[in-house]
């Protein structure tokens, strides 16, 4: 029984080191392609599957949420958050559909807001988090373990060990200076040490990022309207906002976007070295700039022409149920087609300035994401030319854990159209599973994909 | 909650119910288009007894009632220390007001685009956005109120 066991270690460390050793490999040999394992979730309708893609495309809205997250378990089963459903879905090694668990309410085991889910824990316990910060533990086939909930927002997670999850959190917080009477509001980042069976968390960094009631890449003065993000990237939120990135062995790194820079931190939060990311990010050309402008003014001419065809809402009929009303009642609401319209009219008359190439940020970020293999190596994503894109290539860079570059190199994906993005594209014992587009089908093209990365 | 009966709807009105179950009550007659009803009949009810007790009332009140009388030495005096809690307490709300920073009332608008910002860009692939030119366009008024998002493309 011993030998039999020592020979599974031996075996799993093996496996291991080569799924890691072909990896940085294949890095370093040239353009990194992704081949689709043609008989992965042979067995799935995918049409079946996700009947609902045509209804959870959002167009024109603010599409708040990612429906779709997936993340992998040590035995290459594939978690999926359906979040329209409120409903988690468990896919088997070879891909194919098993079952799914999680409904919408408010019982333990069920889910009172969408759902994502975030990670395997110990490689027993997958979890899953909402916008509330309820973290909700499943053993793997799908039985209710435990909550949490916690008193912050919640962004990213990395179990590590023992029990142990690394993540990080935000809150608003909320400041007035003495005798002023405009408060300022300030994004405070942290990052925190959870342990799923004692409960116990503990803030190991925190800090503050710029406050973010002055935001200058918005168009606002004091006039009747505020136009915020009229520009394209980089915007505050994307050429600011730093990125941080959980590692699987307790440490975290911190990446300024606006100059590359990167600060790696141990696992009590203190800083222990440092890097500049091989980037020369993209110039904003005038010809941005002016494309920028005729996006932004066509899209405020369609918000017009699509106001103007709405309902006339600007006076309701309270009905009966409405707290505090009586039913029967005329209110008028707010915002109605005509504010719509009239602030819509006004920002038009304030985008002028938009022509301007030093209206802008010199360049775009340094990256556009990063993805971290399951050795904790870092891939980060550069920004494209937008000649490229018919090439279908993306250019990455590669970073073990440490800052040492390891290769410079690009993903190729024929077959499929891929979002270079943490919660759809995952890098597992030398495999990417993905959520990714057909390209060429004349159906519904959504589905899970497991490729080989070879060159 | 189950509906409630005629008696239930006048113990309400006439605020003889356990004050704790008063605001449940409340919550559930103002959603439940029964009980308003009941309500509404209880409360016009009540006004037409209150209108006769009143005519009646306008009797008693020609029957003359004696002045009542009451020692002198039994009335209280208001003297000069029963007077400085409240001078003390007049003093303190003058001086916070007379010296607080602000005086206009403080706005409370959170960020609402911001977080919208946020959400929008939140674990989407930034390459292909830019490729897309996809952003998002919010309008807002002067207090900060969102008008209307908008995604480009």
């Amino acid at each position: 029984m011993k030998r039999t066991s020592l020979f599974i270690l031996i075996l799993t460390i093996t496996e291991g080191m080569v799924f890691s050793q072909k990896l940085l490999d294949i890095y370093k040999n040239g353009p990194v392609k992704l081949v689709p394992e043609t008989s992965y979730g042979s067995k799935n309708n995918w049409t079946t599957l996700f009947n609902l893609y045509y209804d959870t495309i959002k167009k024109d809205v603010a599409s708040r949420w990612n429906d779709k997250k997936i993340i992998i378990a040590p035995d290459g089963s594939v978690f999926m958050n359906h979040m329209n459903r409120h409903e988690i879905w468990k896919f088997g090694p070879d891909g194919t559909f098993l079952k799914k668990f999680g409904t919408k309410g408010g019982k333990a085991n069920q889910f009172p807001m969408l759902p994502t889910v975030q990670g395997v824990v110990d490689g027993k316990y997958v979890f899953t988090d909402d916008v509330n910060a309820r973290l909700k533990f499943f053993d793997m086939d799908g039985n209710y373990f435990k909550s949490i909930t916690l008193k912050y927002m919640t962004r990213k997670f990395q179990p590590t060990t023992n029990g142990d999850i690394l993540l990080t959190g935000w809150v608003l917080w909320r400041t007035q200076e003495p005798r002023s009477n405009t408060p300022k509001y300030n994004n405070r980042t942290i990052v925190v040490r959870l342990n799923l069976y004692s409960g116990d968390e503990k803030i190991i960094y925190s800090a503050f990022e710029n406050d973010m009631t002055s935001l200058k890449d918005s168009i606002h003065d004091n006039s009747t309207v505020g136009l915020i993000g009229g520009k394209y990237l980089p915007s505050y939120m994307t050429l600011k906002r730093p990125e941080i990135v959980l590692l699987p062995d307790g440490r975290f790194m911190i990446l300024d976007r606006t100059f590359g820079k990167v600060d790696i931190y141990d696992k009590t939060g203190k800083r222990s070295g440092g890097f500049q990311l091989d980037i020369t990010p993209l110039k904003i050309t005038e010809q941005d700039a002016l494309e920028n402008y005729e996006s932004v003014r066509q899209t405020l001419l369609k918000s017009i022409k699509r106001a103007e065809a709405m309902p006339d809402t600007s006076v309701k009929k309270v009905s009966k149920g409405e707290r505090g009303t009586t039913p029967g009642t005329m209110i008028s609401t707010y915002p109605n087609k005509y504010e719509i319209i009239s602030r819509a009219q006004d920002a038009l008359t304030k985008i002028e300035r938009l022509k301007d190439v030093n209206y802008y940020f010199p360049h775009l970020p340094y990256f556009s994401n990063i993805i971290s293999d399951d050795e904790g190596n870092l891939l980060v994503f550069e920004y494209t030319n937008r000649d490229e894109k018919n090439g279908n290539i993306f250019n990455v860079i590669a970073y073990d854990n440490n800052g040492r570059k390891l290769a410079r190199t690009s993903f190729i994906c024929e077959d499929y159209d891929l979002s270079f993005s943490e919660s759809t594209f995952v890098i597992s014992k030398g495999y990417v599973y993905a959520i990714a587009k057909l390209k060429n089908t004349t159906g519904m093209p959504l589905r899970l994909v497991k490729f080989k990365i070879t060159n | 909650m189950k509906c409630l009966s005629r008696i239930e709807i006048q113990e309400f009105l006439d605020k003889e119910i356990e004050p704790s179950l008063m605001a449940g009550i409340s919550d559930h007659i103002e959603r439940c288009e029964n009980c308003s009803k009941l309500l509404g009949q209880a409360v016009a009810d009540k006004a037409l007894i209150e209108n006769v007790i009143g005519k009646s009332g306008t009797m008693e009140d020609n029957i003359p009632v004696p002045e009542f009388v009451q020692p002198v030495l039994y009335k209280k005096r208001i003297t000069f220390y029963r007077v400085i809690p409240f001078l003390v307490a007049a003093s303190i709300i003058g001086i916070i007001f007379l010296f607080r920073s602000d005086k206009t009332p403080v706005m409370e608008n959170i960020p609402e685009a911001e977080i919208l910002l946020y959400e929008y860009y939140d674990g989407k692939d930034l390459n292909k956005m830019w490729h897309e030119k996809s952003q998002i366009i919010i309008l807002q008024d002067e207090k900060g109120n969102v008008i209307q998002s908008i995604i480009t493309n």
